[in-house]
């Protein structure tokens, strides 16, 4: 499903013009970015946490010369799903 | 980490777009369903500048049951994974997280309090030039509003004073506690200085030189110390070298032999190298340069110089080891 259809589909579920439910997709994607940018975690009812980790340097060895190099710290987003919702989608089997 | 929660973040997204709380909590609570459902249906959804929520499929794989050794196949699964946009993840991975008070390091607190002085007083002076203009522009008005007026203005004087004054506090103390800082810094470092400066002209001072500056320390030292003089003065001796008249063997250095196997031949002990080198330092500068095929002399050693569990001995040789490997 693309960003499209989303609208489109809450668009139906809330009765809102689809150019209001854009504007409302717009300010929560801006809002849930800029608290990762501080450093928040950001909670999303029923679907997970949003957050950003730290990643510590590490040595790596490039698979093509099997040199050493490290690889510099990165602050890395990462999501994990709530349990219910982990647990809901295990074993459906849908694929095109 | 701080956390932004669900309701905040309603909040947060309403206060942004000046919407209400109520239409932003449908969207939002819609916008979930819909997430969940395209994830049930499609096992993708993809939000333009954020990121795509998939369903990845983990494969059934073999494993081993643990407690019965026997062969199982774990069954496959789905699993939610969230793969930012290339854009967001930069922006993330650039981002710096604002730091808390408690990771502040001393000198810029010590900034920060800096800087909320600065602000105070400029507060300060700011209001005072109204302050005073107010209470002038209304002497022309009613007789109450004159007698209700100065009282106040008065005390926002006092009031202004007693600021200015605590502010005022607040910056010396601060400056003071710098410059304590700063001399104690100052000083030490130019102890080290002084101290490396000293070292480098003992060393160039001849030994002679040296051995009467040590022994002038060492009497002031003897007047407290009457009871351990004997060690002392053996210390007094390292410089001295012994003078060795009896050699029991000479030795013609060979390849691979070194002073401590030479001592160990004679005298069981690798230590007591310092003995032999001590005799044959006429000819030899520096214990690390003999050569093959120069020659040492053995001298004899009494048993006292042989016996190092004897403290006093013990010393000796520690503090001739200590001389000759400079």
């Amino acid at each position: 499903m693309l960003t499209k259809d989303l609208i489109n589909n809450i668009a139906g579920q809330t009765q809102m013009t689809k150019k209001r439910t854009e504007e409302l997709l717009d300010a929560t994607t801006h809002v849930i970015i800029k608290s990762l940018m501080e450093g928040k975690t950001v909670q999303l009812q029923n679907l997970g946490v949003l957050e950003v980790k730290e990643r510590k340097e590490r040595t790596i060895i490039l698979p093509k010369s099997g040199e050493r190099v490290t690889a510099p710290a990165k602050r890395q987003l990462s999501f994990r799903p709530t349990v219910s919702l982990k647990n809901d989608l295990k074993q459906i089997d849908n694929h095109d | 980490m701080t956390k932004l929660n669900w309701i905040e973040l309603r909040k947060a997204v309403a206060a942004h777009l000046g919407t209400s709380e109520r239409e932003t909590a449908a969207f939002m609570n819609a916008l979930i369903t819909q997430i969940q459902l395209g994830l049930k249906n499609e096992r993708q959804v993809r939000i333009t500048g954020l990121g795509t929520f998939r369903l990845q499929e983990v494969s059934p794989r073999k494993s081993v049951d643990v407690t019965t050794g026997q062969a199982i196949v774990l069954p496959g699964y789905n699993k939610v994974v969230f793969v930012p946009e290339i854009g967001i993840k930069e922006l993330i991975q650039t981002s710096t997280p604002t730091t808390n008070e408690e990771e502040d390091t001393p000198l810029q607190r010590l900034g920060k309090q800096a800087d909320e002085i600065v602000a105070i007083i400029q507060r300060d002076i700011n209001t005072a030039v109204p302050a005073e203009a107010d209470s002038q522009s209304s002497t022309g008005e009613s007789s109450e509003a004159d007698s209700a007026e100065p009282v106040q203005a008065e005390e926002k004087k006092t009031e202004k004073a007693y600021h200015f004054v605590r502010d005022l506090l607040i910056t010396i103390s601060v400056i003071i506690v710098l410059l304590v800082g700063c001399y104690f810094g100052l000083r030490t470092g130019i102890r080290h200085w002084i101290d490396d400066k000293l070292h480098q002209v003992e060393q160039v001072i001849t030994p002679t030189e040296r051995q009467e500056t040590r022994n002038e320390k060492q009497e002031t030292r003897t007047e407290e110390q009457d009871t351990i003089a004997l060690e002392v003065n053996q210390v007094e001796d390292i410089l001295t070298p012994r003078v060795y008249t009896e050699f029991i063997a000479t030795e013609t250095v060979g390849k691979g032999s070194r002073l401590a196997y030479l001592a160990r031949k004679y005298y069981g002990q690798t230590d007591l190298w310092v003995f032999i080198y001590e005799a044959n330092r006429d000819q030899f500068p520096n214990p690390n340069d003999i050569k093959t095929g120069d020659k040492l002399r053995i001298p004899k050693l009494s048993t006292e110089q042989q016996d190092l569990s004897n403290p006093a001995n013990r010393q000796l040789v520690d503090q001739l080891l200590e001389e000759y490997t400079k």
